[in-house]
């Protein structure tokens, strides 16, 4: 009988000494989830982590890759309950997910401790806002430059692009010099390469050549305005009339990107391009520069990369915590260094650590710097439904104008028609 | 009795694994996505029943419901119809004794091997406006050939002729394995008979092979209904909406736009639609279809 009791009691107290022991030395596990496919940065991430612990003792990372169908996935994770505590976002999916209440505003955390936020480009952190406010930290910001093939300007007895070059006038000039077709009258060389994509390469330029598409609150849209159809027929100008820019039916199954390959002189795109494929060119020289203005100013995208905590998060503060690591200097020189994207914070992107790094081509990086300083961005995709009207509404009428088929005129009467029924105007 | 019963069990312990998993993973799913059918369900915050408002929307206010089921059927009739002619041809080609045949079997079906993103960028090569294979050999003889992937008109007969990439697959396998499942005697009766080769692929080969074809058709109706990934990566359903296919348009509803209620009913009349087609088949095949011991 008192064996019994005494086991019992034996029991009782291991039980509470382990309860308390675990809650003792107890460490928190967060979980972050990182839409990367590049295995380098994956390790840099669990680096970066590691670096984490040291710091904070009582949290570990656990970092997760999903490289395909990211989105998807994010918000199959957060539907079902089983949401990370700290996430990568493309600020453009900030608005469809704060609207269904998905991510953890971050005003809170920043008034509680006073945060300081100035360390961040301003435009990157209004572009990480949802209705003025905070959602996500900046990880990288991502302005377009325009890139451009050396050889091919001084072939044509060129200057370089500059700083206070036009979209209308110079940079069209340049690239019907640049375009040249042989003796039988076929291509061997475009002025220019515009992607397609609306939201990240063909907005900024219509912005610049005095368009828009949703007025200033974006509660309407605005794309029939005579100075919208004249930019978006300036554009299409570029394949049909004036062709100087590669089609999309001739760069497809080329073996590369059409500048990598040198038949293109000029071509608008980000940073990681220069990781991605520009940093192998041998065989010519290139340079980047700020893209051009135009009537309607001086515009860039709006795209950056994002750091949040899922509304879902079991461990916010932590996560909180992993979040502010991850913009110190310190976690930001990692990322910078390796090359891969350009650093959120200021003093970084305006120190020699970006602008000369000890590997890597020798480049103008102070373009990128001057893209995020010296332009407006343009704020579409901070717009929750602008996904619908874009794919929707929009890609299918450019596609149109684009080939030759319809007029710039007609097809955004269209769009304006159908995208303020989406966007609610009477 | 009690055998019976036993054997029953014992059957559904060994088919349990397909079972669970299809329990599970299929028809869960499917219980749920017609429940989702009928909900205003935006993936991140919980459904809200609306009843019929998604169907009633899909038929009455949705024009690219209607745009991509025809490009999909378009898509359908192409590929089916050619695809069988050619994995059929195929078969025969393959099924005469020559040396190496078992050579030239896996060769014609390797090319279903190659990963969909492979595949892609050959034949955004191959279709190439200037210096593709395909144009550069229509240049030869003259004829100015078209922007394919590029052209409103063209992008869907490109995705067909892409398509074709696959008869060497598994549906030439099933009808080859039909051949070679044809007595010889009949062949040899034929031949007594001196028929010439059309009357004996007609009244031989065909009634027999029929089975075989009637299942490659069934089934290849029902995946061409699915097809998603070439055109979510090769044109994302451009230009112009000309090769939005039925399940990119619903995969864009349920994870781009957030409309995970309405592109469950998208799912769901498609299943009816597949499954009205697939009876249909079934009510046509009484006509053409030969079974064994009939």
């Amino acid at each position: 009988m008192k064996a019994r009791q005494l086991f019992q009691v034996l029991i009782l107290v291991l039980i509470i000494f382990g309860l308390q022991g675990n809650y003792a030395f107890s460490k928190v596990t967060i979980q972050y989830l990182s839409h990367t496919t590049d295995i380098s940065e994956l390790n840099l991430y669990k680096e970066l982590g590691l670096m984490f612990t040291k710091k904070n003792p009582d949290i570990e990372v656990e970092i997760t890759s999903v490289p395909e169908r990211f989105y998807e996935q994010l918000q199959i994770m957060i539907a079902s309950g089983m949401s990370p505590d700290a996430n990568f976002l493309a600020n453009w999916y900030l608005p469809p997910f704060v609207e269904r209440g998905a991510i953890t505003c971050l005003d809170p955390f920043v008034e509680r401790e006073k945060y300081n936020l100035s360390k961040f480009f301003p435009n990157t952190v209004d572009a990480c806002k949802v209705g003025g406010k905070l959602y996500g930290l900046p990880r990288h910001p991502s302005p377009a430059v325009l890139y451009y093939n050396k050889d091919l300007f001084d072939n044509a007895g060129l200057k370089y692009p500059n700083d206070n070059w036009t979209w209308e006038k110079d940079f069209l000039e340049a690239a019907r010099k640049l375009t040249k077709t042989d003796d039988k009258g076929r291509y061997i060389q475009w002025g220019t390469y515009i992607s397609r994509d609306i939201s990240h390469n063909l907005l900024p330029i219509i912005y610049s050549l005095g368009g828009r598409i949703l007025d200033k609150d974006m509660k309407k849209c605005v794309i029939d305005s005579p100075e919208s159809v004249a930019a978006i027929q300036w554009l299409a100008d570029l394949w049909i009339t004036h062709k100087v820019a590669i089609t999309p039916d001739l760069t497809a199954g080329l073996a590369g990107d059409p500048f990598v390959l040198g038949k293109v002189a000029m071509v608008p795109n980000i940073y990681p391009f220069i990781i991605q494929q520009a940093q192998f060119i041998k065989d010519f020289k290139w340079d980047v520069v700020i893209l051009p203005k135009g009537k309607g100013g001086r515009w860039n995208r709006a795209g950056v990369g994002v750091h949040t905590i899922p509304a879902g998060a079991k461990h916010p503060e932590e996560a909180w915590k992993w979040l502010k690591f991850l913009a110190t200097e310190e976690a930001q020189l990692k990322i910078a260094e390796s090359g891969l994207v350009m650093p959120s914070l200021r003093v970084l992107a305006s120190s020699p650590k970006f602008l000369k790094p000890s590997k890597g081509p020798e480049i103008n990086r102070k373009a990128f710097v001057d893209a995020l300083t010296k332009s407006k961005l343009v704020q579409e995709i901070l717009h929750p439904k602008w996904s619908e009207i874009e794919t929707q509404i929009i890609v299918p009428e450019f596609d149109l104008v684009f080939l030759g088929k319809k007029s710039a005129g007609e097809a955004c009467k269209k769009i304006a028609v159908e995208a303020n029924k989406v966007l609610g105007v009477k | 009795m009690k055998l019976k019963k036993r054997e029953a069990i014992l059957g559904y312990f060994y088919i349990s694994p397909w079972l669970i998993g299809f329990l599970i993973f299929v028809a869960g799913p499917m219980i749920a996505s017609l429940y989702f059918s009928f909900c205003d369900y935006q993936l991140l915050i919980p459904p809200k029943w609306i009843g019929i408002n998604n169907y009633v929307r899909i038929f009455s206010d949705d024009p690219l419901f209607m745009k991509s089921l025809w490009n999909t059927l378009y898509y359908t009739v192409g590929s089916v119809i050619l695809g069988v002619i050619g994995s059929l041809i195929l078969a025969v080609l393959l099924n005469q004794r020559v040396r190496g045949e078992t050579i030239f079997r896996s060769m014609f079906y390797l090319p279903t091997l190659t990963p969909a993103v492979a595949m892609a960028i050959l034949w955004g090569w191959l279709f190439n406006t200037e210096f593709g294979l395909i144009n550069r050999t229509l240049a030869r003889i003259g004829i100015q050939g078209p922007a394919w992937l590029y052209s409103t008109e063209w992008v869907i007969p490109s995705f067909i002729i892409m398509s074709l990439w696959g008869i060497g697959g598994s549906r030439m396998i099933i009808l080859l394995a039909g051949l070679q499942g044809i007595p010889q005697e009949l062949y040899d009766a034929a031949e007594v008979d001196g028929v010439n080769w059309w009357t004996r692929f007609r009244y031989v080969t065909f009634p027999l092979l029929s089975p075989s074809l009637f299942f490659v058709t069934v089934t290849g109706i029902i995946s061409s209904f699915q097809v998603f990934t070439t055109s979510y990566i090769m044109t994302s359903g451009g230009p112009a909406n000309a090769s939005l296919f039925y399940v990119l348009y619903l995969y864009r509803n349920a994870f781009e736009y957030f409309k995970m209620g309405y592109a469950s009913a998208l799912a769901w009349i498609l299943f009816i639609i597949v499954i009205i087609l697939t009876l249909l088949q079934f009510r046509l095949a009484g006509k053409w279809v030969y079974y064994g011991g009939q």
